[in-house]
């Protein structure tokens, strides 16, 4: 009897190669630095969101190694979010030296130069000492900075190609309706990996690790049907953008304290008891026990929801090898106090499964550095990891780098 | 100043709050993870019999209820650090994970 032939999401995607791909660009500082010009200096970027910067004249500062620079993010009297170089215009040092605070002026630790909110240079100590200053031509420089959501995005080119909404495209659609707004953050976590930007997204945009590295964390939870494979399901590749479903084992009995929480909030390895409908946005191709959706934006970005939470991940590139990790967990707001502690139990859970997930990362960059592969084989189940390669090889490509 | 206090109801757990009642976090996890196994397994034997009771007393009152409710909560979530010890891990750190001291756990808000 002849062997069906399987089903393959590459099928859909006959512009994805199915060979090996190259180790060069996880290694090469050289690609590295091509990489910072033609995709970092060239994309909408998440900076942080509104709950980083609630109140008019809240501010964070965020220093971004890729661009080297530190940005300023403001909330402005009027409502409206600013994003600034941080940058004092006279002899450019450092403005703001706290992360974060709330003031409506921006004072210079260096000789005093005053800035307010919308980035106008409001006082120069000793004015008449200069030669005709021009205080329009100093402002702040300012950068393109959107909000969707309650995330707040930036863009280095002061003429962006296009706006947030048309660059997040059908993903951002998709999720336009999810209730973010309605959850808070309940955990936020941050670490410097020594590893490739890339390798450090590719950990996470495929489950075929799920059952070796998380066989502490979550055994035979994330696993799809009857099999022990944590087998992605509704793999989508946009232009750049990409997005993949989590199964989960809806039979499976579940440990004391996660059964414990389950009748009381739904927990990260599944839906609470008797849950509600979906959340719009999620499940967007009616997998069965289905756990959460993994959405990619690119280059650095997931959103990664589920009925109840949603965690995001900021990939920040430092070097070549060398990779600063952003995470945040947030949850519908308990309406008690019980709730309270059994979402607990999800981010407990969450936090130590991402030190396990971390565990590969150092090891891998060490492992290509090595020079003992020259190529990766990537699966099927690890087409997200093919179209990220693609997509930055014809971001390069197409900027003459 | 912060008061270990519980809910008479569960003034039998008072012992445990030194330990283990810390108001976030960085504070629980760092109790969780420079703590004996043995530690770590007593305390989940103490609260786990109780925690039924635990969650439907906390789920009477909001997140604006009085300090010693609070401080059950509290004690409740370190019980939840220890679970993943007792149930899933069998040691107090993430076995073969990466370095948790360099896994910076900042407070959400």
């Amino acid at each position: 009897m002849n062997k069906a032939e399987p089903i393959r999401i590459a099928d859909a995607y006959p512009e994805l190669s199915r060979g090996p791909i190259p180790v060069e660009p996880y290694i090469s500082a050289e690609y590295f630095e091509k990489e910072r010009e033609a995709i970092f200096k060239h994309h909408w970027l998440n900076v942080c969101r509104l709950d980083d910067v609630p109140n008019p004249g809240d501010y964070v500062v965020k220093d971004i190694a890729v661009l080297h620079t530190s940005l300023l993010i403001v909330h402005g009297q009027d409502g409206t979010m600013r994003a600034f170089h941080n940058v004092c215009q006279h002899r450019g040092n450092q403005l703001v030296s706290e992360s974060k605070g709330c003031s409506k002026f921006f004072s210079c630790g260096f000789h005093g130069w005053v800035y307010d909110a919308e980035g106008k240079l409001v006082n120069v100590p000793d004015a008449e000492e200069f030669y005709d200053l021009d205080r329009d031509s100093l402002r702040l420089k300012q950068l393109q900075c959107e909000v969707w959501n309650g995330f707040i995005f930036f863009h280095p080119q002061a003429q962006p190609d296009q706006g947030l909404v048309e660059y997040l495209g059908e993903l951002g659609e998709l999720l336009k309706d999810y209730p973010f707004e309605q959850m808070r953050r309940v955990g936020a976590w941050r670490t410097n990996v020594k590893c490739n930007w890339k390798v450090f997204i590719d950990a996470f945009q495929e489950g075929y690790h799920v059952p070796i590295v998380h066989r502490n964390s979550f055994p035979d939870v994330y696993v799809a049907g009857d099999t022990s494979s944590c087998t992605l399901g509704g793999a989508r590749l946009f232009e750049k953008h990409r997005a993949l479903s989590t199964p989960t084992a809806m039979s499976r009995n579940p440990k004391p304290t996660e059964a414990m929480v389950l009748k009381l909030s739904s927990a990260l390895t599944r839906d609470m008891d008797n849950a509600g409908s979906l959340m719009p946005g999620l499940n967007p191709t009616g997998m069965d026990e289905w756990a959460f959706d993994i959405n990619v934006f690119y280059p650095n970005f997931f959103i990664d929801p589920a009925n109840g939470w949603y965690f995001s991940y900021n990939f920040w590139p430092v070097s070549v090898n060398e990779t600063y990790w952003e995470v945040n967990l947030h949850m519908m707001a308990p309406v008690n106090l019980a709730i309270d502690v059994a979402q607990e139990y999800s981010k407990v859970l969450f936090r130590d499964a991402l030190l396990e997930d971390s565990s590969t990362l150092e090891r891998t960059q060490l492992g290509l550095e090595s020079g003992a592969i020259t190529h990766l084989t990537f699966s099927d189940q690890e087409i997200a990891c093919r179209h990220l390669n693609h997509v930055v090889e014809r971001d390069l490509r197409n900027a003459g780098a | 100043m912060t008061t270990r206090e519980l809910p008479q109801e569960f003034s039998d757990l008072t012992s445990w709050t030194k330990a283990w009642g810390h108001a976030d976090e960085p504070a629980r996890n760092h109790a969780r993870v420079t703590s004996d196994f043995a530690e770590i397994q007593m305390f989940y034997d103490a609260m786990m019999p109780r925690m039924d009771d635990i969650l439907s007393f906390l789920g009477k009152h909001g997140l604006d209820a009085e300090q010693r409710v609070i401080n059950l909560s509290h004690l409740a979530k370190s019980f939840i650090e220890a679970s993943v010890c007792v149930e899933l891990f069998h040691q107090p750190t993430v076995p073969d994970g990466f370095d948790y001291r360099r896994f910076k756990i900042f407070s959400p808000t």
